[in-house]
C-alpha cells in the first residue's frame, strides 16, 4: 500500500464531507494503543482571506442550544453534535494596520504586530507556542507547523511578507517555518530508529555546538540572537534524539511500507488531505499534542477550479463587492474549507482511544483573521471549535458573545485546559468557554 | 552628527553632471526656502499633517525626537515618488525635488547600530553555488531545504532568516546530502581527505575556503579530533568521513556570513570580509584562489585591486549568474514564470516556451550589460535585445535561426527592459494589461520612489478590459483619481503605466484595443505628457540620476543585506555622480558601489 491512494478519494468527493481515508484506518488498526489516560491534544487550522458572513452565519436551533447549519457550515451537518460555532470573537489588536499581514500574524498571539518590512520584526508568543512549551517536553515533536504555501518572495503593504505566512511564533521575533513536504512530515514523525542509530550524529552536533558557543560570543547583540536560534535548534534536535531512544519504535517497519510519495504534491485537495491525515496520525501515535496548519498563505490568489464555479483568483472572490458572481465561488471557496475541518473531525471521530475517541480529547479549532475578506473586517471572526468532550468543552453549541469580545478569551479557555498556568492572555482577563 | 550647513546637498545637487537640472533654469531659492514654500503650509506647527512638522524637523536639535528618522526617510519618499507634494499644490522642479531630498537627509540623525546589517545565513542558491565552486559537482537543494524569505526585494537579508528546530534539522539533512555526493566522487573527496592520512591532512586548506577565513592547522585538527576519537572507537572510516563533511557543512561557520571587523577597527571589514561580500554579490559564492589569495596578502583593501577583482568576478561566467541571482531578484523577472493570460483571448499562451523565454531574454540583456560594459541606460532605452526564434516571431520581428542571440532593433518599441515580455506580462492581469501595476513597477525597480501603500477598501478595478457598463479602463482609473486620497499616487503609478498600454498582456505591440485606438497618454504630475512608450523612454532618461541610483541602491542591498537610510543618501550620490560622469557604464557603477564606504565598511555610521 503506497500512499498516492491516500487523499485521492477525498479529492474525488469534492466540497463535500469526506470520510477518513482507508490509509489512515489500516495504520490505526496496526498501531499499539496506548495505556493509561490519553493527553488532550489542540489543532488550529487557519485560512486565509476570510468568509463571506451573509453565508456562514448559522442560525440557533428553535429549542435548545444547538446552531442549524448555514450553506457554509453545510459540510458540517453530520457533525453538529461536535462542533460549537462561535461569534462576537476579534482580536482588537489587530484593528489597525493592513488588510491581511496585521491581522493573521498576531490571530494566536492576540498582539499588534509591528510594521516593517524586515528589520525588528516583532509579534507575541502564540498560544500554541505556549502551550507546547509547557506540554511538548512529553512527546517527540513539541508541535507541528504545517503549511501549503512556500514564502512569497514579496514585501507588500509595509510589511514583511514573513507575518503572512506565519501564524506560529515561538517567541515575538521568532516566526516558525512550515513544514509543506507530508513525506518529510511522515518521515520525521517515524523514522525514529535511524534518528538514534546514527554513530556520527553526536559528534557533529557536539562540533557544530562548539562553532556556535565560541563565535556567538564575538558577535554584536543583533547578531548573537541569530546564533541562539542555531543553538536552541540544536538542543531540540538532541532532546528528541533522546526521546527518540527511549522509546521502542514498533512503527518503523510498518512506516516503510506506507510513507507518503516523495516531495509537495502538486494537486492542492491532496495536499491539504494528506496534512490532515498526518495532524490524525501524529496525534495518533502521540508523537505531539499540538499542531497548527495555515492551509495558505493569507492574500492566497489560489485557483479553486476543482470546486464547481470556483475558476479564478480566491483573493480575487473575496473582494466581492457585494457583486453575486464574485460572492457565489467565495463561499464556495470558504465552504470547501468547512469541509476539511469537517474531515479532520471525522477522521479523530473514527479512532478510539481510553474507551472513548481521539476526537473527545482533541480541541480542534478553525479560524479566519478577518470575517468579510471585501471589507477587511476583523469583527466577528468566523470561528469554529469542535471536539474535546472529555475537557468539557460541550461541543455542538451556538456560542454567542457581545461584539468584539476578546478571541484571547478563546484563546486562554484552551490554555488552560492543556494545562498551561496563565492568568490572562493577550487582552482576555477570562476565559470563554 | 547633525549639520547645519544647509547650502552643501543642494551643491552637490547641481554638480551632478548630465542630469535634468542642465535643462531647467537653476534653482535660485535655498532648500530651506523651498520647504518653507511648498510645504510649510500644512507641515508646520503642532497641527501638522500627519504629525510630520517638516520646519520643526529641519531645525537644530531635533535629535530628541525619536520619531525623526522615521517621520523624514517618510517625507522624502513621498518627495522622492513624487506623490507630495499632493497634485492640486505647486509643484518643485525636478532640481528642487532633489534638493530638499538631500537637504532632509542630512538631516537625519545618526542611530548606532541602524547601518550595521543583521548577520546573514547562505540562502539555497548560494549554498548550491558554494558547493558547485568548491567542489565541482552540482548540488540541488531540492526539497531539502524551504524557499528563503526575502526583505526590500532580496533573499539573504539577515533580518527576516529565522531559523527553528525544523529549519536546523533540514540545514543537517542538506549537510548529509552534500556530504554523501562528495564521497562519491573521487575528485571532490580528494578536495577534503586524502586516504591514509589523518583527517586533517587537508583540512586547514579546505576550511579556509569553505568558511571564508584564515583556518589553522590547530584549529582544524581540533575540529579533526572530534572524528578520530569516532575511529578509534571503531566506527568505519566511511561513516566518519561522512560525520566529518556533515559537521563542515551544517557549521555556523559555513552556514552564516560573519563580519565582525578588524580586531583593531571593529567598523571596518577585515580583507577576508570585504571578499565575501564582493563575491557573495557578484557570484552567489565564496571567494574563489585569485580572490582569496588577494584577501589573504591584504592587497583587496587597495582601491584597485578591489576594483579589478570585482569586474573580474562578475564577468567570470558572462555575468550569467550576476543576472539570474542580482538582476532576476532586482526586477522580479522570475515573476513572469506564474504570469496567466486568458488562453481564448491569448491563444500563444499555450506555448510552453513562452515564459521561459520572456525570463531568459531579460537574464541574457542584463548579463550582457555588464559582461559586455555597456552603459546601464541600456536597462531603459537601447537599439538592440536578445530573441531567440520562439520570441523573434512573437515580437513579429525578422525571423532568426536557432537560440539567444543579439538582434538590432530597426524602432526602440523593443528595446529596454520595457519592451520585455518578461516585464509587461508579469504586470498584467490574464484579461487586460494594468497601466497601475505597470507604473509601479517603474517607481518600485527602477526609480526606487515606491507609492505609499493604498488606504484600506481603496477598491479594485474590473478584472476585463470589455467593461459590461461601457467605462473604459482609462475612465475608471480618472474617477478614481478624483478622489483626493487616491489622487497623489495614481496620477504617477496611471501615468507612466498608460504610456505603455501600446503593449498587450503579452507584451505584442497594438494600435487598437476593442475596437478604439489604443490611448497611451500620460499626464504627469508637474503636466508633461508622455504619448506611448517611447515618449515615456525619454521622460525616464531624463530621470537617469534616479535610475541609477536605484541601481546602485538595490546593489547595495544585496550586497550589504540591509535597506538602506537617508544617512546614507550621500554615499549614494556619490556613486551617482561617479558613475553618470564615467558615461553610466556599468565598470563605472560597479566600481564606485564596490568602493564605496556603505560597501567597504562594516558600520558606515561608526566614525
Amino acid at each position: 500500500m503506497r500512499l498516492p491512494i491516500l487523499g485521492r478519494r477525498a479529492f474525488l468527493r469534492g466540497a463535500g464531507a469526506c470520510v477518513a481515508l482507508p490509509w489512515l484506518e489500516s495504520l490505526d488498526a496496526a498501531l499499539p494503543r496506548a495505556t493509561g489516560l490519553p493527553p488532550l491534544r489542540l489543532a488550529i487550522l487557519v485560512t486565509p482571506n476570510g468568509m463571506l458572513p451573509s453565508a456562514w452565519k448559522p442560525k440557533r436551533e428553535e429549542s435548545g442550544t444547538g446552531w442549524v447549519p448555514s450553506f457554509t457550515l453545510e459540510p458540517l451537518t453530520p457533525w453538529k453534535h461536535e462542533v460549537s460555532v462561535l461569534t462576537g470573537l476579534a482580536n482588537r489588536q489587530s484593528f489597525s494596520g493592513d488588510g491581511h499581514y496585521a491581522k493573521v500574524a498576531p490571530l494566536l498571539t492576540g498582539m499588534q504586530i509591528r510594521r516593517t518590512g524586515g528589520r525588528d520584526l516583532w509579534n507575541g508568543v502564540s498560544m500554541d507556542q505556549l502551550a507546547a512549551q509547557t506540554v511538548g517536553n512529553a512527546t517527540l515533536l513539541p508541535s507541528l507547523e504545517l503549511g501549503c504555501d512556500p514564502i512569497y518572495p514579496v514585501e507588500d503593504m509595509g510589511y514583511s511578507t514573513v507575518y503572512g505566512g506565519h501564524i506560529a511564533w515561538s517567541a515575538p521575533d521568532r516566526p516558525l517555518l512550515k513544514e509543506l513536504s507530508p513525506r518529510a512530515l511522515f518521515e520525521r514523525l517515524f523514522r525514529r530508529q535511524e534518528l538514534a542509530g546514527d554513530p556520527a550524529r553526536g559528534s557533529v552536533l557536539d562540533a557544530v555546538r562548539e562553532q556556535s558557543r565560541e563565535l556567538r560570543s564575538k558577535l554584536p547583540p543583533r547578531d548573537r540572537a541569530k546564533l541562539e536560534e542555531y543553538e536552541d535548534s540544536l538542543r531540540e534536535l538532541e532532546r528528541r534524539i533522546a526521546h527518540a531512544s527511549r522509546r521502542t519504535t514498533p512503527t518503523t517497519e510498518l512506516a516503510a511500507t506506507t510513507a507518503p510519495a516523495e516531495g509537495i504534491p502538486s494537486d492542492y485537495p491532496t495536499h491539504v488531505e494528506l496534512m490532515l491525515d498526518l495532524i490524525a496520525l501524529a496525534f495518533r501515535i502521540d508523537a505531539t499534542r499540538i499542531a497548527t496548519f495555515l492551509t495558505a498563505n493569507e492574500v492566497s490568489g489560489r485557483d479553486f477550479s476543482f470546486v464547481e464555479g470556483c475558476a479564478g483568483n480566491f483573493h480575487d472572490f473575496s473582494h466581492h463587492e457585494e457583486r453575486a458572481e464574485k460572492k457565489e465561488p467565495y463561499r464556495r471557496i470558504n465552504r470547501w474549507h468547512v469541509a476539511r475541518f469537517a474531515g479532520l473531525v471525522e477522521r479523530l471521530s473514527k479512532i478510539e482511544e481510553g474507551g472513548g475517541t481521539l476526537l473527545d480529547r482533541s480541541m480542534l479549532v478553525l479560524a479566519a483573521a478577518m470575517s468579510d475578506g471585501n471589507a477587511h473586517s476583523p469583527h466577528d471572526l468566523p470561528i469554529l471549535l469542535a471536539g474535546g468532550r472529555a475537557a468539557q468543552l460541550e461541543p455542538g453549541r451556538l456560542i454567542t458573545s457581545k461584539r468584539d469580545t476578546p478571541l484571547c478569551r478563546l484563546w486562554l479557555s484552551l490554555l488552560l485546559r492543556m494545562g498551561v498556568r496563565v492568568e490572562r492572555f493577550g487582552d482576555a482577563e477570562e476565559p470563554l468557554v | 552628527m547633525h549639520r547645519s550647513t544647509s547650502s552643501l546637498p543642494l551643491v552637490l545637487a547641481l554638480l551632478a553632471p548630465r542630469s535634468a537640472s542642465a535643462q531647467e533654469a537653476p534653482a535660485i531659492e535655498t532648500p530651506a526656502q523651498l520647504l518653507e514654500r511648498l510645504c510649510a503650509d500644512c507641515h508646520d506647527g503642532e497641527a501638522a499633517e500627519r504629525g510630520v512638522d517638516l520646519l520643526a524637523l529641519t531645525a537644530e536639535g531635533h535629535a530628541g525626537d525619536p520619531q525623526a528618522s522615521a517621520r523624514l526617510a517618510l517625507a522624502v519618499q513621498r518627495l522622492r515618488s513624487r506623490t507630495m507634494p499632493p497634485p492640486d499644490e505647486a509643484q518643485p522642479s525636478a532640481a528642487e525635488r532633489r534638493a530638499l531630498i538631500a537637504y532632509l537627509a542630512a538631516r537625519a540623525p545618526e542611530t548606532a547600530g541602524t547601518r550595521l546589517a543583521t548577520l546573514r545565513r547562505l540562502t539555497r542558491v548560494q549554498i548550491e553555488r558554494s558547493v558547485q565552486d568548491l567542489f565541482g559537482v552540482t548540488w540541488s537543494a531540492g526539497d531539502l531545504l524551504p524557499d528563503d524569505a526575502s526583505a526590500h526585494g532580496f533573499t539573504g537579508i539577515g533580518d527576516v532568516q529565522n531559523l527553528s528546530p525544523l529549519h536546523f534539522e533540514k540545514l543537517l539533512e542538506a549537510a548529509d546530502s552534500i556530504a554523501a555526493l562528495v564521497l562519491a566522487n573521487a575528485a571532490a573527496r580528494a578536495q577534503v581527505l586524502e586516504d591514509e592520512a589523518p583527517l586533517a591532512a587537508r583540512l586547514p586548506a579546505f576550511l579556509a575556503r569553505a568558511w571564508r577565513r584564515p583556518v589553522s592547522s590547530r584549529e582544524a585538527a581540533s575540529f579533526a579530533e572530534i572524528f578520530e576519537e569516532l575511529r578509534s572507537a571503531g566506527v568505519p572510516r566511511a561513516t566518519v568521513e561522512r560525520g566529518l563533511l556533515r559537521a563542515i557543512f551544517a557549521s555556523p561557520h559555513f552556514l552564516y556570513r560573519v563580519e565582525v571587523g578588524r580586531a583593531d577597527a571593529p567598523a571596518e571589514l577585515t580583507a577576508h570580509e570585504l571578499a565575501s561580500r564582493l563575491s557573495f554579490l557578484l557570484r552567489s559564492s565564496l571567494p574563489d584562489e585569485p580572490l582569496r589569495a588577494r584577501a589573504e596578502d591584504g592587497s583587496l583593501l587597495r582601491r584597485e585591486v578591489l576594483v579589478a577583482e570585482a569586474l573580474r568576478l562578475v564577468r567570470l561566467d558572462g555575468a550569467r549568474r550576476f543576472a539570474e541571482d542580482f538582476a532576476a531578484e532586482w526586477l522580479s523577472l522570475r515573476d513572469v514564470l506564474q504570469a496567466n493570460a486568458d488562453f481564448r483571448r491569448y491563444p500563444q499562451i499555450w506555448n510552453g516556451a513562452l515564459r521561459p523565454a520572456f525570463l531568459e531574454q531579460g537574464l541574457r540583456f542584463c548579463s550582457a550589460i555588464a559582461a559586455e560594459n555597456r552603459s546601464v541606460l541600456e536597462l531603459l532605452d537601447s537599439d538592440s535585445t536578445f530573441v531567440d526564434a520562439t520570441l523573434a516571431k512573437h515580437y513579429g520581428l525578422p525571423p532568426i535561426e536557432g537560440g539567444f542571440q543579439r538582434v538590432a532593433l530597426s524602432d526602440r518599441r523593443r528595446g529596454g527592459v520595457l519592451g520585455m515580455g518578461a516585464v509587461l506580462f508579469a504586470t498584467s492581469y490574464p484579461l487586460r494589461t494594468s497601466p497601475v501595476r505597470r507604473g509601479k513597477w517603474i517607481l518600485e525597480k527602477l526609480l526606487d520612489a515606491p507609492p505609499p501603500p493604498p488606504p484600506p477598501n481603496a477598491g479594485t478595478l474590473p478584472p476585463d478590459d470589455q467593461l459590461p457598463d461601457g467605462l473604459s479602463l482609462r475612465q475608471r482609473l480618472e474617477r478614481h483619481r478624483k478622489e483626493r486620497a487616491c489622487a497623489g499616487c495614481h496620477v504617477q503609478m496611471d501615468a507612466l503605466g498608460f504610456a505603455l498600454e501600446n503593449y498587450d498582456v503579452l507584451g505584442l505591440w497594438r494600435d487598437q484595443v476593442n475596437g478604439a485606438p489604443v490611448d497611451a497618454l500620460g499626464t504627469l504630475i508637474d503636466g508633461t505628457s508622455m504619448d506611448g512608450p517611447l515618449a515615456l523612454r525619454e521622460e525616464l532618461l531624463l530621470r537617469a540620476d534616479e535610475f541609477v541610483r536605484s541601481f546602485a541602491k538595490n546593489l547595495l542591498v544585496a550586497g550589504v543585506g540591509r535597506e538602506m537610510t537617508l544617512r546614507d543618501e550621500p554615499a549614494l550620490a556619490e556613486i551617482v555622480a561617479q558613475t553618470r560622469a564615467s558615461g553610466d557604464r556599468f565598470s563605472a557603477l560597479l566600481e564606485a558601489v564596490v568602493t564605496s564606504p556603505l560597501f567597504t565598511r562594516r558600520d558606515p555610521g561608526a566614525p
